[in-house]
């Protein structure tokens, strides 16, 4: 087996080496890497079957939240490779067998409305619906047994932060010099995406991972008190409950109760839509740039990047330092950026058995092929609403921006105590993240009346409306800004999404990674059955209800019901989102003590 | 003759669908968010035939029957399954009223089945029996798929010229000379001689601005939503006990709920922590099996709760012209949706009062005929 590390991570970075079992063989990996980098960096990108269709599938993203593929560990079944760190001795089990059957009825199933055109007759119906219902792709429940009391542990500060990137960090180090008592939840680890960048972010005199690290240590030494690994899952009308999937078999419920939350949980890689844009060895930038940088793994030898975005360019800049092979693939037919960029592609079809191996590439009048063996989506990203949204935050789409919640010069939202920065409010590079944690975190101090903040916040608010202006994203801010005060949802055309690598509605162009939904049943609920909102056809295809919450598929949807009916994506809109961010086993639900904090 | 239908839930898409076979023309629907918006989407589309009351039974049984032909007649499969409803009984005094009911049900040909505990572990091994004394088994009953019975009524509907107006919220309800003239919206007025309200939890504030008051409240209820997982609970099964209840979607997701103490009225459609520990609870303690399965995501949705808990359907003689209801269905408007929308358009059109719709008008209230309905939950 053919290994992906190319350098060792950094000692801070560094777990013990440890030996696990994969389907009977020893993969040797960290202490400090989930699964699926161990198992990627082995070049062990199969991970799963998928539910519907029984395609192979590997993570697309390493964060927890996109839980869109499952793993036996310990014979622990539906466990998320990617929330699961290395521990000596783990069994992890990897189902490769298709059904038989599938390769017959696979062009027949109609993953969406699982049923319909299948069977006409009533009388044969219960049999069919047995079948179906017994040929999902369905794991048992874990079958584990946790002491029936787990103690829940109640979390109490002034301001809690979530997402501890740049933006979290500098709202949490504003609001810990004001004096608040401050609380910092990070799904994965303090830093960031920042802390994987090894090269100069735009406008910063220093690489990404030095100023991330500084920034770590100066909050921890102000007191920020911090829960990492952690997902902060609801905001409940009588608690906000987080949950860390740690240790694994139970995990650790917190209740969490502060008077005022800045919300900075980043963004989102859209994954791109093509024939067969499942295939494991399909990742996100984000995920790519995260194994790179701090577990040393690179993601391919001969890698595609899809997208001549600033994200995408960076990422290459990082991939030549390891030798590795790049190629860039982009939709406009002109643009700025150097190197090896193929423009103008109209269609891609990814080509592997059980791992992409080739691609193929549609442009004007010329077919190119090219032997890959990873592929990365760089193509857009949407702000992570999944929070703020919850929270009782506004959401709205603006083009340059997404699907955004509203907020205003000062970061707040138009829910009172609710503050959002960085990625998660559309901001695309690392010196505005910062800029506007600091002014989340000074709004947050004077929401709590700390207003001696007031001059601090002032003199930031004009810096960063001239970064604004100096990284050019002033106009779509400005709007947003606008709206905070109208409150009338503009009204947006969109043109072909960013995302789109396909030229129709094709049957093997997933949109949904979970159910297993495909361009032509979206097209098909908005075509065939006319819906044109993105609740109805959610509730007509099964779009965003399975694992991952919509995370990774609700946002393309909603662009391209809006590309194809020409309506704006505020009328389209962006479905509703609910409770929990991350799943939560049952025991330890039933373990916790609600203390009404 | 111009039809309002306020309100697009299985009430109102039922009876579009109906009136219109029957040949009615410039039929609209208004609805104030989008397509089924309300307690339809957010049901747990189950449907059975076992009600305390003589009434909602038999109602319930030729309900079923349109349901099970619901995709013959609309074109979407709507997956019915009949999986049943099996009751957890932990008293004796719970025993014995099931013994009593089920001689009505008998009488009414849906008769169900007492099982011992040895037999509900026999049948459904997951089942922590121990401390269950007996169960009630109704294979009556079953699932089906909310969400295509809604859009399959609305799909047919259209097709027969029914028209659909979303976020297009009615503020009221417009009478000149004791007589129906058409509904408000901010958008402007809407002409009708017919005004059939079927908004659900919201037709109160449309009642109370014509001065009508029928007891009826709506009261938030939470459902919580597993991953999906084999499919192996077929049944619907009510634990009387801690008034929970869990079923499984054909996908393999398990949903349930439990009563929860609740302030009556239109609380926002958020989640408490509270439901979600106190259902886990019971759910870890019924079901050890499912101790493992990982809760994805929750939400609410209203019961329109009338005060004897069944539904209302037609209209008060005292009430202006052309003004009809549809609501107040306490928990089980998914289930009888079908059959009141066809009774109720010949009720409409041609002023027939059917024998199973009778006890449910709206006048039952000033009769006192109540019609005290105890099977609220599942």
């Amino acid at each position: 087996m053919s290994t992906l590390r190319v350098k060792e991570p950094t000692a801070d970075n560094r777990g013990e080496t440890v030996s696990i079992d994969v389907n009977g063989t020893t993969v040797k990996g960290l202490t400090s890497e989930s699964i699926s980098v161990t198992l990627y960096a082995n070049g062990i990108k199969f991970f799963d079957r998928s539910k519907k269709l029984y395609r192979p599938r590997g993570f697309f993203s390493l964060h927890p939240q996109a839980r869109t593929v499952m793993i036996n560990v310990n014979g622990m079944l539906a466990t998320n490779p990617s929330e699961i760190y290395l521990t000596e001795g783990l069994k992890v089990h990897i189902q490769q067998k298709r059904p038989l059957s599938m390769h017959f009825f696979e062009p027949m199933i109609d993953t969406s409305l699982l049923h319909k055109p299948i069977v006409k007759n009533r009388l044969i119906w219960p049999l069919a619906l047995r079948f179906i219902a017994n040929s999902i792709n369905n794991p048992e429940p874990a079958e584990y047994e946790t002491p029936h009391s787990i103690p829940t542990i109640v979390e109490k500060a002034d301001l809690v932060v979530v997402g501890g990137g740049v933006a979290g960090l500098s709202a949490a180090i504003e609001a810990r010099k004001y004096g608040l008592e401050t609380l910092l939840i990070d799904d994965v680890e303090l830093g960031g995406e920042m802390l994987c960048d090894e090269l100069e972010p735009p406008g910063m005199s220093e690489p990404g991972c030095v100023f991330a690290r500084n920034l770590r240590k100066k909050a921890l030494e102000l007191g920020v008190r911090v829960l990492s690994k952690t997902t902060l899952v609801g905001f409940f009308e009588d608690a906000v409950l987080a949950f860390s999937p740690h240790p694994l078999g139970s995990g650790t419920p917190y209740i969490i109760s502060a008077k005022a939350y800045v919300v900075a949980t980043g963004a989102v890689d859209l994954p791109c839509i093509f024939a067969n844009n499942d295939l494991p060895g399909i990742i996100d930038a984000s995920s790519a740039l995260r194994m790179l940088s701090i577990h040393g793994v690179v993601p391919g030898k001969n890698v595609a990047v899809l997208g001549a975005t600033e994200r995408g360019l960076r990422l290459v800049e990082h991939l030549k330092k390891y030798a590795v092979n790049t190629i860039v693939l982009d939709k406009s037919k002109n643009g700025a950026g150097k190197g090896n960029i193929v423009r103008g592609v109209k269609e891609i079809i990814a080509i592997g058995k059980d791992k992409v191996e080739a691609l193929k590439i549609k442009r004007d009048g010329e077919e190119l092929k090219l032997n890959v063996d990873c592929i990365i989506c760089a193509a857009s990203t949407n702000p992570d609403i999944k929070i703020s949204a919850q929270a009782g935050a506004k959401i709205t789409y603006i083009k340059e921006l997404g699907f955004v919640p509203i907020h205003d010069l000062f970061m707040r939202t138009l829910k009172s105590n609710l503050f959002v920065a960085g990625g998660a409010s559309g901001s695309p590079y690392g010196i505005l993240h910062v800029i506007e944690g600091r002014i989340a975190g000074l709004s947050a101090a004077i929401s709590l009346n700390k207003t001696d903040a007031e001059a601090e916040r002032d003199a930031l608010v004009k810096e960063y409306r001239s970064l604004l202006q100096k990284f050019g994203i002033s106009d779509p801010k400005e709007k947003m800004f606008r709206y905070f005060e109208t409150k009338v949802v503009p009204d947006e055309k969109i043109t072909e999404p960013p995302t789109l690598f396909c030229s129709g509605p094709r049957r093997n162009a997933f949109v949904c990674f979970c159910e297993d939904i495909r361009l032509w049943d979206l097209y098909r609920s908005v075509s065939v059955y006319g819906f044109t909102c993105l609740e109805k056809v959610k509730r007509s295809t099964g779009i965003g209800t399975a694992r991952c919450q919509g995370r990774l598929c609700l946002v393309n949807s909603a662009l391209y019901i809006a590309y194809i009916t020409g309506l704006s994506p505020n009328v389209v809109g962006i479905a509703r989102q609910r409770p929990l961010a991350i799943s939560i086993p049952i025991n330890v639900l039933a373990a916790m003590g609600v203390n009404k904090a | 003759m111009r039809i309002a239908i306020v309100g697009s839930g299985i009430m109102g898409l039922s009876s579009a669908y109906n009136l219109a076979k029957l040949g009615a023309k410039n039929i609209i629907i208004l609805e104030k968010e989008y397509l089924s918006y309300g307690s339809t989407v957010r049901s747990a589309s189950r449907f059975r035939v076992h009600f305390w009351t003589e009434e909602n039974s038999r109602f319930a049984l030729e309900a079923k029957k349109i349901m099970v032909s619901l995709s013959s007649i609309t074109g979407w499969n709507v997956l019915v399954t009949t999986g049943g409803y099996l009751w957890l009984l932990f008293s004796e005094e719970q025993i014995k009223a099931f013994r009593e009911k089920n001689k009505m049900w008998e009488r009414l040909g849906i008769a169900g089945k007492f099982l011992s505990p040895s037999e509900i572990k026999e049948r459904y091994p997951y089942i922590h029996t121990d401390d269950v004394l007996e169960g009630f088994f109704g294979p009556q009953n079953g699932s089906c798929f909310h969400n295509y019975v809604a859009f399959g009524y609305y799909k047919a509907a259209a097709r027969l010229g029914a028209k659909l107006f979303e976020r297009s919220p009615v503020e009221r309800v417009l009478v000149e000379n004791n007589k129906v003239v058409g509904v408000e919206l901010p958008q402007g007025k809407v002409e009708a001689d017919v005004v059939l309200l079927t908004a659900g939890a919201w037709t109160d504030e449309l009642l109370k601005g014509l001065g009508i008051m029928l007891p009826t409240e709506p009261e938030r209820k939470e459902m919580a939503l597993t991953e999906s997982y084999k499919y192996f609970i077929e049944p619907l099964i009510i634990d009387l006990g801690t008034s929970a209840y869990i079923g499984q979607a054909l996908k393999g997701e398990i949903l349930g709920s439990i009563e929860v103490p609740v302030k009556s009225g239109l609380l926002p459609l958020e989640n408490t922590l509270d439901f979600l520990v106190k259902w886990a609870r019971a759910v870890y303690k019924r079901f050890p099996a499912l101790r493992g399965a990982r809760v994805m995501r929750c939400w609410s949705g209203y019961y329109s709760m009338s005060a004897d808990s069944s539904h209302i359907m037609g209209r008060d003689p005292e009430w202006p012209e052309g003004l009809y209801v549809a609501y107040g269905d306490s928990g089980h408007g998914f289930m009888m949706g079908p059959l009141i929308g066809k009774l109720l358009a010949r009720n409409i059109l041609y002023g027939e009062i059917d024998e199973l719709m009778r006890p449910f008008l709206p006048t039952r209230f000033k009769e006192g005929k109540l019609i005290p309905e105890k099977l609220v939950i599942g």
